[in-house]
C-alpha cells in the first residue's frame, strides 16, 4: 500500500511537472495580465524583434562576414559601377531620382534599415539607371536573347551567374507581365538590380 | 497516524533522501527540474534564428493596430517646460520659491498659475514676472477648441537630461513599435534626434512634403513605362526572387535577419504597388488642413503630413522636431515666443486627432533646460531643470487621472534625483508605461521593457494614468 502511494505521487508530480514545462511558462509569454480584463494578447500587433535575432545570429556566426547593405550615395554608384555604366550616360532624371529617394536609403549600411520605402526606392532608382543602361546601347543589354541579358547582369551585379531558379523567376515575370524588347530589358534589369543579391555590400 | 503526521511521513519514515534513487522516489527531482529545464516551446524557438523568428509575427503591421496613435514633438536645444507648468515638491505642494525657472520673485504661493487640464491635471504659468503665462498654453489654445481640451489629460515628468544634446534617451519609437504601433504600410515618420531609450527604433521614413511618403509608395519615372499589371508583376519578380536569394547570403552573420527584412518589405511593396488611392494626403481632407492653415508653411505642410498618416494608421511613430529652442542667453519675449509656436503646434496636433475622431498620445520633450539669475530671462543651460509633458486625449472625454507629475523638484528649484525616473531612460520608460495604461494594456510593459528598467517604474501605482482603455 506505501509502494503504490509513493508511486502514485511520483507519477502526479511527474505529470504536473511536464504539463507545467510544456505549457505553463511557454505559453505565458504570450498572455498579458490586464486589471480590467478586455484583449491581451500581445501577439496580434507585436513586431519582430530583428534588433536581438540579429545580435543572436552574429554570435552564432561569429567569424563570419558580416551582412551590410549599400547605403546612401553607394546605392547609386554601386548600380552604376557593376553595369559598367558610363558615368557620362548617367541622366539628370537619374541623379534627380536619387535625390527624391535617398531619405529612405539606409544611412549607415546596416541590414536592420531596409524597410519597404527603401526597397521601393531602390527599384525606382533601378529603373532610371537600367532606362540610361539601354539608352546608351551597353553591350550587356544588347542581346536579343533576353536569357543573355539576365546571365550578363548576374556576373556583373551578382557576382555570380544566376541559378536555374532564379533564371526561370525572372523570364516568368517577363513572359506573364506580356512585355517585350526594351520594356523587357528594362524589367529584367530592375527586377535584378533590386533583389536581395544585389542590395547586399 | 494523523493527517498531520501523515505529511511528513516519507521524511519520518524513511530517512532523508540522499541518493537519486531516494531523491526520485521522493518526488523532488522531478519537481525540481520544472524550475530549470527551459519550457519545450522555448526550446525549439531558439533552435536557429529562423525558428526563433516563427515564434513572433513576421514584419508586423499590415493591419491597423487597435492602439492609439503616438506623437512626439521634440524641442532641439534645450527650452524651458519647467518655465511653463510648474513643478512641484514630492508631496505635491509648490516649492517655497520658483524665481530661478523665471517665475519672478514672488514666493511659491503667490505664484498665479491655473489648471487648463482639470482639477488633477498640473498647474500652468498664468502670468508671472512679466510674462503673459504660459506660451505652450497659449498656443494650444489658439488652434485646439475647448472641447478637445476639455477632453485632454496631461501629465508632467521630472527628468534631469543634458543641454543641448542628442544623447538624452528619449526617443520612445523602439518601445512603441515592439507594442505593436506600427503602420499599415509605411514605417515611423520623421526622426527622433534623441537616443533610443531601451529598444533601437525601426528606421523611418524622413518627411518633409506629402511627395515623400507618395515616393515611399509608389515608383514613376521611366518605370511608368510598365501599366499597373506589369508593376504588380515586376515587385512580385524582386519578391519572389529576393526570397530564393536567402541561401546566398545564409553564411553571412546577420544574412538571415537581411533575408526576412527584404523578404517583409519586398512582399510589402506588392501591396502597395496593387494598392489605388491609398489616403496619404492631408490637403485633400478639408478640416484636416484648416487645422494645419491649409499646409501654407513647407513645416505645415511636413508636420501636417507626419500627423495625418500617423493618425489615420498608415504610419507607425511621428516624430516632429523643431529646432531653435535653446533658450539660454536669449531674452522672455523671445522665448515666450518659441513656447506659443510650439503650443501651436500642440494644439494643432491634439485638434487633428479631435476633427479626425481619433484618440492621440503625444509626448513634448527637449534636451536640458535652463536657469534664470533674474527671475526673468532664462540666462544659463540647468539640465537638472528638466520635464517632459504627455498629452493624452480621447473624443470620448477626458482620461481619468490620479495625478499629474511623475517624479518631483526639489525646494532647491532643481529635479529631485531620489526619484528612479529623473534619469532620461528611465523617464521614457515611466512614459511609455503610461501610453500603455491609456490603452489599458499596462500589464504588458514588463514583457515589452524587460529588465532593463526599475520594475518599481512599470508599477501601477506609479503610472498616473488609469489602466483602462477609454475610447
Amino acid at each position: 500500500m506505501k509502494r503504490r502511494w509513493r508511486k502514485g505521487i511520483f507519477f502526479w508530480i511527474s505529470a504536473s511537472t511536464f504539463v507545467m514545462v510544456v505549457f505553463g511558462y511557454g505559453c505565458g509569454q504570450f498572455k498579458t495580465s490586464n486589471f480590467h480584463g478586455g484583449e491581451g494578447s500581445l501577439s496580434s500587433n507585436s513586431t519582430v524583434d530583428y534588433e536581438a535575432l540579429l545580435q543572436q545570429e552574429l554570435l552564432q556566426k561569429r567569424g563570419a562576414k558580416v551582412a551590410s547593405i549599400y547605403y546612401g550615395r553607394q546605392v547609386l554608384d554601386n548600380m552604376i559601377s557593376c553595369l559598367s555604366l558610363d558615368p557620362a550616360n548617367v541622366s539628370q532624371r537619374t541623379e534627380e531620382e536619387f535625390q527624391k529617394r535617398k531619405g529612405s536609403f539606409s544611412e549607415t549600411g546596416s541590414v536592420l534599415d531596409v524597410t519597404s520605402p527603401m526597397m521601393m526606392g531602390v527599384a525606382s532608382l533601378a529603373g532610371e539607371v537600367c532606362a540610361d543602361l539601354i539608352e546608351s546601347g551597353s553591350p550587356i543589354v544588347a542581346s536579343g536573347d533576353l536569357r543573355q541579358v539576365v546571365r550578363a547582369i548576374g556576373l556583373s551585379c551578382w557576382g555570380d551567374l544566376p541559378t536555374i531558379e532564379e533564371e526561370s523567376i525572372i523570364m516568368s515575370g517577363v513572359d506573364e507581365s506580356g512585355v517585350t524588347g526594351d520594356t523587357a530589358k528594362l524589367f529584367v534589369c530592375t527586377s535584378m538590380l533590386s533583389s536581395l543579391a544585389a542590395i547586399e555590400n | 497516524m494523523s493527517k498531520k503526521n501523515k505529511k511528513n511521513e516519507f521524511i519520518y519514515f524513511h530517512k532523508k533522501p540522499t541518493t537519486r534513487r531516494e531523491f526520485l522516489a521522493s518526488g523532488l527531482v522531478p519537481f525540481t527540474a520544472s524550475f530549470f529545464l527551459p519550457p519545450i516551446l522555448d526550446v525549439l524557438a531558439r533552435n536557429g534564428v529562423a525558428q526563433a523568428a516563427e515564434t513572433l509575427n513576421k514584419c508586423g503591421g499590415g493591419g491597423l493596430h487597435p492602439y492609439a496613435p503616438f506623437v512626439n514633438v521634440n524641442l532641439a536645444g534645450g527650452a524651458s517646460i519647467s518655465g511653463n507648468v510648474l513643478p512641484k515638491l514630492p508631496d505635491g505642494s509648490r516649492l517655497p520659491n520658483y524665481n530661478q525657472l523665471g517665475y519672478g520673485g514672488n514666493s511659491g504661493q503667490n505664484i498665479v498659475a491655473e489648471k487648463p487640464f482639470g482639477a488633477k491635471g498640473p498647474e500652468f504659468n498664468a502670468g508671472n514676472a512679466g510674462s503673459a503665462g504660459s506660451g505652450l498654453l497659449q498656443g494650444i489654445r489658439s488652434v485646439a477648441s475647448p472641447t478637445t481640451l476639455a477632453n485632454t489629460t496631461v501629465v508632467s515628468f521630472c527628468i534631469q537630461s543634458q543641454d543641448d544634446s542628442r544623447s538624452n534617451a528619449y526617443d520612445m519609437s523602439g518601445l512603441l513599435a515592439k507594442a505593436g504601433i506600427t503602420g499599415s504600410f509605411l514605417p515611423g515618420l520623421g526622426e527622433n534626434r534623441n537616443q533610443k531609450a531601451i529598444i533601437e527604433p525601426p528606421a523611418p521614413l524622413n518627411v518633409r512634403r506629402v511627395d515623400d511618403v507618395r515616393a515611399a509608395i509608389g515608383v514613376a519615372g521611366r518605370l511608368n513605362a510598365l501599366n499597373d499589371f506589369q508593376k504588380d508583376k515586376l515587385f512580385k519578380t524582386i519578391r519572389n526572387l529576393s526570397s530564393v536569394q536567402r541561401k546566398r547570403i545564409a553564411r553571412f552573420a546577420g544574412g538571415e535577419v537581411l533575408s526576412q527584412l527584404v523578404e517583409c518589405a519586398t512582399g510589402k511593396n506588392v501591396d502597395l504597388v496593387s494598392a489605388n488611392g491609398l489616403d496619404i494626403d492631408p490637403s485633400q481632407n478639408a478640416s484636416f488642413a484648416n487645422v494645419w492653415n491649409n499646409l501654407g508653411s513647407a513645416r505645415e505642410e511636413q508636420f501636417a503630413t507626419v500627423v495625418y498618416n500617423v493618425l489615420k494608421k498608415n504610419a507607425g511613430v511621428g516624430n516632429l522636431t523643431m529646432g531653435g529652442y535653446d533658450y539660454h542667453g536669449n531674452n522672455r519675449n523671445t522665448t515666450d515666443g518659441r513656447d506659443i509656436e510650439a503650443g501651436t503646434v500642440l494644439g494643432q496636433v491634439l485638434e487633428s486627432a479631435a476633427v479626425l475622431g481619433q484618440p492621440i498620445v503625444v509626448s513634448l520633450t527637449t534636451d536640458g533646460s535652463v536657469s534664470s539669475r533674474d527671475g526673468t530671462n532664462f540666462s544659463s543651460d540647468s539640465g537638472n531643470r528638466g520635464m517632459a509633458l504627455m498629452f493624452f486625449y480621447s473624443p470620448t472625454g477626458r482620461p481619468e487621472q490620479i495625478n499629474s507629475q511623475v517624479g518631483a523638484f526639489t525646494k532647491g528649484q532643481v529635479v529631485d534625483t531620489t526619484f528612479v525616473m529623473s534619469r532620461p531612460e528611465s523617464g521614457t520608460a515611466s512614459m511609455f508605461a503610461h501610453y500603455l495604461a491609456f490603452n489599458g494594456r499596462l500589464g504588458e510593459a514588463s514583457s515589452i521593457v524587460g529588465r532593463q528598467v526599475s520594475p518599481e517604474i512599470l508599477k501601477e501605482e506609479n503610472v498616473l494614468i488609469t489602466n483602462v482603455k477609454k475610447f
